[in-house]
C-alpha cells in the first residue's frame, strides 16, 4: 500500500470514528473562526517546529497560505470548505500512532481540532502578510507616495512628511529643534568627524539667513578632504582596510588605501563604487582578495568564501557566514547559494563542503538573487566578476541601496531603520522611510552626499538627543538621534583639536614596506597633497585607539562596540599615549593665556566644548588652575574636559 | 581517547542535538555512563552557589612538563624510560612523586595528581593554543589563538564583578608577556579582555608593576582631577547621559578605585608581606611571582597566570631556558635536577600559605604545562655541551596536572598512564576537562555561547566536563 493510499484510507476510517464529535464542529462553525486568534496559536505551539524555517516534515511547509496549498509529500493539505477531505484535518484526528500529527509533543484537544477544522469548513482563511517563514524583505526597489507637508511642520522635507503620521501614531511629543551650537557640533562630527573651531560656531551663530543651516551642511560636505578623511574609518571598517596587521606576510593582503581616499574624497557614486569592489580596478582588489591565512583554515574561511560574505554583509546586508557551512539556521540561505557566490571568485570551480567535509558536488554559479540574473559558468573569473558586479548594481537590486543608507541612517543616529544593519531582512521600523531614502539615493545618481544632506535637514535629524534604550526593550520608538560616543577617531581628533597640535607623520606611513604595509599617506598624498600632520583615521594602530575601539580589521565591522572597557577607562586615565598628548597642550595652553587664567579657562571651554563656562563652572577650575597658571593645573583641566561626557558624548 | 574528528564536528555547534551531547560528553568522560553524565551536567550546572570572590592561580611549565620526572614516576619501566630519579612516598599512601620533590610529599593530602590529561598537538604553539583555549585549534603551530584563551573568557564573564583588581592578569619575564607569547589572546572577544601583564622578576630590587601603580605625587594628582571632573559634570548634566555613558561611569569609578584604592595597590606590593612568608616561597622569581600572584587572587583577581620559564638566571652552558629539555639543549636530568627545587619550594609554599589563610576553597591551583615530555629518553649531541646526553622531547598523549584546593577533593590521584608512560590507561581526560572543572569553581556557565569573527555561536567549551573524581 503505497503512503497515500494508506493516507486515504485512514482519512475514510478517522472520519467515521471522528463523527461524534461533529456535534462540537457544528458548535464552532457557527461562530468565525479567526486566524490571529484562532488558528496561528495551535500552529504555533503545535505544528511549526516541524513544518517552517528549514524543517519541512513530510514536505509540507506551514508558513504561508500558499505553502500550506501547496501540500507536502502526501498531497494537498488543505480543501478549502471541506474539512473531510482535508489530510490536515485527518491527520490531527488520526488514530494511528504513526500518521497523528503532531508526531511529538501531546495530541491536539478535541476543542482544537473543532477549531481547525470549522477554519478550513470556512474558507480556511490567513491573511497574506502572515507568513512563518524566515523574515525576507523584498529585493526590488518601492517608491512609496509621500504624505503632502502639513501646515505646522517648519521645513519641508521628505522624511519629516513620512515620519509625520508615524510620530503622531507613536504619540511622540512635538519638541523644538536642537540650538544652532548644538547643530552645528553635530554636524562636524557626524560628517567629517571633526569639532568645529569656536571662530566657525560664531560665524554660524551670527548668520541671520534662513537657510544657514542647508548652507553649513553644504560647506561642510564640500570640505572634501575632512570628509574623505572622516568616512575613511567607516571604510576601513567595513572593507576590513588596514595599515599594517595580520595576513600583511607572503603577499597575503593588500591595502586598497589610495583607492578608498580618492573615491571619497571625489564622492564617487555608491554604485561605481561598489561595483570597483566587486569587479576590481587598479587599486580596489585589496577588498575581495581578503586575508590569506596561513596554514590549514576551514573550507568555509577560503578567499573565495570570504569575498562572497564580505560582499553580501557589506553591501546586501546579508550574513552569508552560517550558509558557509551549512544551511543558515537563522535565514533562508542556503550552502549551495553560498558556494554558488563564492565560485564567482574562485581560481578553481568549489566543490561544496559541508560542515567542512567535501560532499562530492560541484558548485554552480550564481548570484545570491538569482532573480536579478545569471552568471555564466563558462567565463572567466575576470568576466564572472563583472557580471556579478553589473547583477549586484542592477536598478532592480532595491536592496543595494536600503542597505547604504540605513548603514548612513544609523552613524547619523546611532540606530537604524533596520537593526541589526547587518540583516535586512528584519521589519524596518518605517518601511516607507526606508524605502524613500533608497529611491531617492538611486534618483541622485548614487550621490550618499545628497542623502546625507537630505537626512542632516530633516527635523527627525535635528531633535534632541534620546538616551540609548535599555538592551531590554524589545521594542523601538524612534525619538530622534540617539546620543552617542565619539569613535576612537573621533575622539583623538577632537582632543587634538582641543590641545591644538596633531601627531605628526611617521616615516612608516610614507613607504610602504616589503610587505605592504605602511605608506598611507604617501597613498592618501596621490590623490589631495602633502599633509604635516595625521588625523586619526590615517594613524597606525596603537593602544589609544584600540582601548578606544578601533578593531583589528581581519573582518567585516560594520558598526562599533560602544560599550567602555576597563581597559579603555585605564587608557585615559593612566596611558602614556593620552598623557602625551595632554602634556605638549598643556604647554601651548600656557604658552597662549601664561598671564590670564580666565581667558584660558573661557577658550579651553570655547575650543572643547563650544560654549563658555558658567561661573560655578570657572570657579571649580580655579581650584586647580592657579594664577598665575601652572602647567600641572592646565594639564589637569585639559585631563578632566577630555573625560566629560558633555565632551566624549555626540548629544 | 579522543579522537581528531570528533573534534572537527563539534567547532560549530549548530543545533545540538541530544546525540552529539552525549558523542561529546563521552569523548571526556571515557567509561561513564548516561546517567553519570547526567548527574554530573546536572552537577555543573549548579554553578550558582560559586561566589564571585573564587579565583584560579595558574602555575604554568612553559616547555612542557616532565611528567616521567616528577609527578607520574615509572619505576618498573625499562631504563630507556623511567630516567635517573626514583619516586618517594607522600604522605598519602600510593601517591608517589619524584624523590626531587620532598616537600610535595608532605602535602600530598592537600593536591590530587591527573595523570591522564592529552591531546593531539605537539608544537609548542599548538599546545599552548590547545591547552589555553579548550579548543582545537586552526592550525597546529604558532602561538596566536583564534579562540580566546580561558583567562579571556573568565575576564569577560567577571566582567561586572565589583573587584577593583584586573580580573585577568599575567606574571611572566621581561618579554614574555606579550598576549601572544603563551597563547593568551582574546580573538573574538576583543583586546578589552587581554590580560594585564606585570613583567619581570618581583625578587629583583627594581620591582615594578608597570603602568598601574601611579606614584605618589601621580595618584594626589588624580585625586584632584577626579573631583575637578566630578565637579564639572556635575555642574553641567543637561546632557543626556543615560545608557552611552554607563559603562563609561562604572568603569571611571573602577579604574579609579584600581589607581587609588589602598587595598589594590596594597595588593601589589610585595613587601607588606612578612619576611618569614617570603622566605617561604624562596627569594626567586618564581617564589615571589607566586606570592604576588597570591596577593593578586585574594585581593580580588580571577585568574591569575604565573609563567615558571627559569627561576633565576641560569648558566645556559649547562641548562636550558624553561622546561623545553630536549637532548639537544640540555641534559634533561642536569636541568630537571636543578629546577625541581624551587618548583617544590614554590608549589609547596603557595599550598600551604593558601590552607593557612583558608583560602583553599575559594582559590584553585593549577599546575602544568602544554604538554608532557617523551617518556623514551632520547640520546643526542648537545648544541653547547657538543657531548651526548639524553634528553625528552615534546608528548602531547600524556601530561600530569597537579590541582590544589578550589573545594575540590584532595589527595588522590586521577587517571592514569600504561606501564611505561605513553598514553592514558584509565580515565583518558583532555584539557576541556580540566577547563570545566575551572569554570565550574568560578560559576562560570561552559555552555554560554560567544560569537565569533564569522558571526558563529561558539560555547565557552565546545566539550569535555568537569572531572567527577575532583568534585
Amino acid at each position: 500500500m503505497t503512503d497515500i493510499m494508506r493516507s486515504r484510507l485512514w482519512s475514510i476510517v478517522t472520519y467515521l470514528l471522528c463523527s461524534s464529535l461533529l456535534d462540537h464542529a457544528r458548535a464552532g462553525e457557527n461562530s468565525a473562526v479567526d486566524f490571529v486568534r484562532d488558528v496561528q496559536p495551535i500552529f504555533q505551539a503545535s505544528c511549526l517546529k516541524c513544518h517552517s524555517r528549514g524543517k519541512y516534515q513530510g514536505g509540507l511547509s506551514l508558513e504561508s497560505r500558499t505553502s500550506l496549498f501547496a501540500g507536502g509529500e502526501s498531497g494537498a493539505a488543505v480543501v478549502a470548505g471541506n474539512s473531510g477531505a482535508s489530510l490536515l484535518a485527518v491527520r490531527i484526528s488520526s488514530d494511528n500512532p504513526d500518521l497523528v500529527m503532531p508526531q511529538s509533543g501531546d495530541r491536539l484537544s478535541p476543542e482544537q481540532i473543532t477549531l481547525l477544522r470549522a477554519w478550513i469548513d470556512q474558507g480556511a482563511q490567513w491573511p497574506e502578510e502572515i507568513s512563518f517563514g524566515f523574515p525576507t524583505a523584498p529585493l526590488e526597489p518601492r517608491r512609496p507616495e509621500l504624505p503632502p507637508p502639513t501646515a505646522d511642520q517648519q521645513v519641508d522635507n521628505p522624511i519629516d512628511r513620512i515620519l509625520a503620521p508615524y510620530l503622531s501614531a507613536h504619540e511622540v511629543p512635538t519638541q523644538e529643534l536642537v540650538s544652532d551650537r548644538m547643530f552645528a557640533r553635530r554636524i562636524y562630527l557626524d560628517l567629517v568627524g571633526l569639532l568645529p573651531t569656536p571662530e566657525q560656531l560664531v560665524a554660524f551663530e551670527q548668520d541671520i539667513q534662513l537657510d544657514k543651516r542647508a548652507r553649513l551642511v553644504d560647506a561642510v560636505l564640500n570640505d572634501r578632504r575632512a570628509y574623505a578623511e572622516h568616512w575613511l574609518t567607516f571604510w576601513n571598517d567595513a572593507l576590513r582596510n588596514d595599515y599594517r596587521g595580520t595576513g600583511f606576510i607572503d603577499n597575503g593582503r593588500t591595502a586598497i588605501t589610495g583607492w578608498l581616499y580618492r573615491a571619497l574624497y571625489e564622492n564617487k557614486p555608491y554604485n561605481q563604487f561598489v561595483h570597483e569592489l566587486v569587479s576590481p580596478v587598479a587599486g580596489s582588489e585589496g577588498f575581495t582578495k581578503g586575508i590569506v591565512w596561513r596554514g590549514v583554515v576551514n573550507a568555509s574561511q577560503n578567499p573565495s568564501m570570504q569575498a562572497a560574505q564580505s560582499i553580501s554583509q557589506v553591501f546586501l546586508g546579508v550574513n552569508l557566514k552560517c550558509a558557509s557551512c551549512h544551511d543558515s539556521f537563522v535565514s533562508y540561505l542556503k550552502l549551495d547559494s553560498a558556494y554558488a557566490l563564492a565560485n564567482v571568485f574562485a581560481d578553481q570551480p568549489l566543490e561544496i563542503h559541508r560542515c567542512d567535509k567535501p560532499t562530492g558536488k560541484q558548485s554552480p554559479f550564481a548570484f545570491i538573487y538569482p532573480q536579478l540574473g545569471p552568471i555564466n559558468a563558462t567565463s572567466t573569473k575576470h568576466e564572472r566578476m563583472q557580471q556579478l558586479a553589473d547583477l549586484m548594481v542592477k536598478p532592480e537590486n532595491g536592496r543595494l541601496a536600503r542597505t547604504i543608507v540605513n548603514r548612513l541612517w544609523a552613524q547619523l543616529f546611532g540606530r537604524g531603520i533596520v537593526e541589526p544593519v547587518d540583516n535586512m531582512d528584519q521589519t524596518p521600523w518605517n518601511t516607507d522611510l526606508l524605502d524613500w531614502l533608497a529611491v531617492d539615493l538611486a534618483d541622485h545618481g548614487f550621490d550618499l552626499k545628497h542623502t546625507l544632506k537630505v537626512i542632516c535637514l530633516s527635523r527627525a535629524y535635528q531633535l534632541p538627543a534620546v538616551g540609548t534604550p535599555q538592551p531590554s526593550a524589545n521594542t523601538y520608538t524612534f525619538g530622534g538621534p540617539q546620543t552617542k560616543r565619539m569613535s576612537a577617531e573621533q575622539y583623538i581628533d577632537a582632543v587634538s583639536s582641543v590641545i591644538g597640535t596633531r601627531p605628526t607623520v611617521a616615516p612608516e606611513m610614507l613607504k610602504v614596506d616589503a610587505r605592504g604595509q605602511g605608506g598611507q599617506i604617501a597613498a592618501v598624498a596621490e590623490v589631495d597633497g602633502e599633509r604635516n600632520d595625521v588625523r586619526a583615521a590615517l594613524m597606525f594602530d596603537d593602544p589609544l585607539n584600540r582601548a578606544l575601539g578601533r578593531p583589528n580589521r581581519e573582518q567585516v565591522v560594520t558598526r562599533r562596540e560602544s560599550a567602555a572597557t576597563m581597559l579603555q577607562v585605564l587608557e585615559l586615565t593612566n596611558g602614556t599615549t593620552l598623557d602625551g598628548m595632554l602634556d605638549r597642550g598643556a604647554e601651548r595652553w600656557l604658552e597662549r593665556h601664561r598671564a590670564d587664567r580666565k581667558m584660558l579657562v573661557e577658550q579651553l571651554y570655547l575650543a572643547a566644548l563650544g560654549r563658555v563656562p558658567r561661573a560655578e563652572e570657572t570657579a571649580a577650575c580655579y581650584e586647580l588652575v592657579v594664577e598665575p597658571p601652572t602647567k600641572e593645573g592646565v594639564k589637569d583641566l585639559l585631563w578632566a574636559i577630555c573625560m566629560l561626557p558633555e565632551f566624549q558624548l555626540i548629544h | 581517547m579522543s579522537k581528531k574528528s570528533n573534534h572537527a564536528n563539534l567547532r560549530c555547534p549548530g543545533p545540538v542535538s541530544r546525540r552529539t551531547f552525549l558523542q561529546a560528553g563521552a569523548i571526556g568522560l571515557g567509561g561513564l555512563g548516561a546517567a553519570d553524565l547526567l548527574r554530573l551536567r546536572a552537577e555543573a550546572s549548579a554553578v550558582g552557589k560559586a561566589g564571585p570572590d573564587t579565583a584560579v592561580l595558574l602555575l604554568f611549565l612553559s616547555g612542557g612538563l616532565p611528567h616521567m620526572d616528577m609527578y607520574d614516576m615509572k619505576p618498573e619501566a625499562p631504563s630507556e624510560f623511567r630516567g635517573e630519579f626514583l619516586p618517594i612516598h607522600t604522605n598519602v599512601p600510593g601517591i608517589d612523586v619524584c624523590e626531587l620533590l620532598p616537600r610535595h610529599a608532605q602535602v600530598a593530602d592537600r593536591f590530587s595528581l591527573i595523570r591522564s590529561i592529552t591531546h593531539d598537538f605537539s608544537d609548542h604553539g599548538g599546545g599552548h593554543k590547545r591547552i589555553m583555549t579548550g579548543r582545537i585549534p586552526r592550525k597546529p603551530v604558532d602561538f596566536i589563538n583564534d579562540a580566546p584563551s580561558g583567562a579571556s573568557i573568565i575576564a569577560k564573564m567577571r566582567e561586572h564583578s565589583h573587584q577593583s583588581l584586573p580580573p585577568n592578569v599575567l606574571l611572566a619575564d621581561h618579554n614574555r608577556t606579550g598576549v601572544h607569547v603563551f597563547s593568551l589572546g582574546s580573538a573574538y572577544l576583543g583586546p578589552s579582555y587581554d590580560p594585564f601583564d606585570i613583567p619581570g622578576d618581583p625578587s629583583a630590587k627594581d620591582f615594578q608593576v608597570r603602568n598601574l601603580l601611579l606614584s605618589n605625587d601621580v595618584a594626589a594628582r588624580l585625586s584632584d582631577r577626579r573631583t575637578l571632573l566630578d565637579g564639572l559634570d556635575n555642574l553641567r548634566r543637561t546632557v543626556d547621559r543615560s545608557g552611552a555613558m554607563e559603562a563609561m561611569d562604572k568603569y571611571n569609578q573602577k579604574a579609579y578605585q584600581m589607581l587609588t584604592s589602598e587595598k589594590a595597590r596594597a595588593a601589589f606590593d610585595l613587601s607588606l608581606e612578612d619576611a618569614k612568608t617570603r622566605e617561604r616561597y624562596g627569594h626567586h622569581a618564581w617564589g615571589q611571582r607566586t606570592l604576588l600572584a597570591r596577593r593578586l587572587v585574594e585581593a580580588g583577581s580571577s585568574f591569575v597566570t604565573v609563567i615558571l620559564e627559569n627561576p633565576e638566571p641560569a648558566n645556559l652552558d649547562r641548562l636550558t631556558y624553561n622546561w623545553d629539555c630536549h637532548a639537544t639543549s640540555v641534559n634533561v636530568f642536569v636541568d630537571v635536577r636543578w629546577r625541581s627545587p624551587y618548583l617544590d619550594q614554590t608549589v609547596t609554599a603557595l599550598i600551604e600559605d593558601l590552607y593557612q589563610r583558608g583560602l583553599d576553597k575559594k582559590v584553585l591551583v593549577i599546575v602544568m604545562g602544554e604538554f608532557g615530555h617523551t617518556p623514551r629518553i632520547n640520546y643526542a649531541v648537545g648544541a653547547r655541551s657538543g657531548i651526548i646526553q639524553p634528553g625528552r622531547d615534546h608528548w602531547p598523549q600524556a601530561q600530569s596536572v597537579l590541582v590544589s584546593g578550589g573545594g575540590l577533593r584532595m589527595g588522590q590521584v586521577v587517571g592514569s598512564t600504561n606501564s611505561k608512560g605513553e598514553v592514558p590507561k584509565d580515565r583518558p581526560l583532555t584539557p576541556n576537562d580540566l577547563w570545566a572543572t575551572i569554570y565550574r569553581h568560578l560559576g562560570i556557565d561552559y555552555n554560554h555561547a560567544f560569537l565569533d569573527h564569522s558571526g558563529r555561536p561558539m560555547p565557552i567549551l565546545p566539550f569535555g566536563e568537569p572531572i567527577g573524581e575532583l568534585i
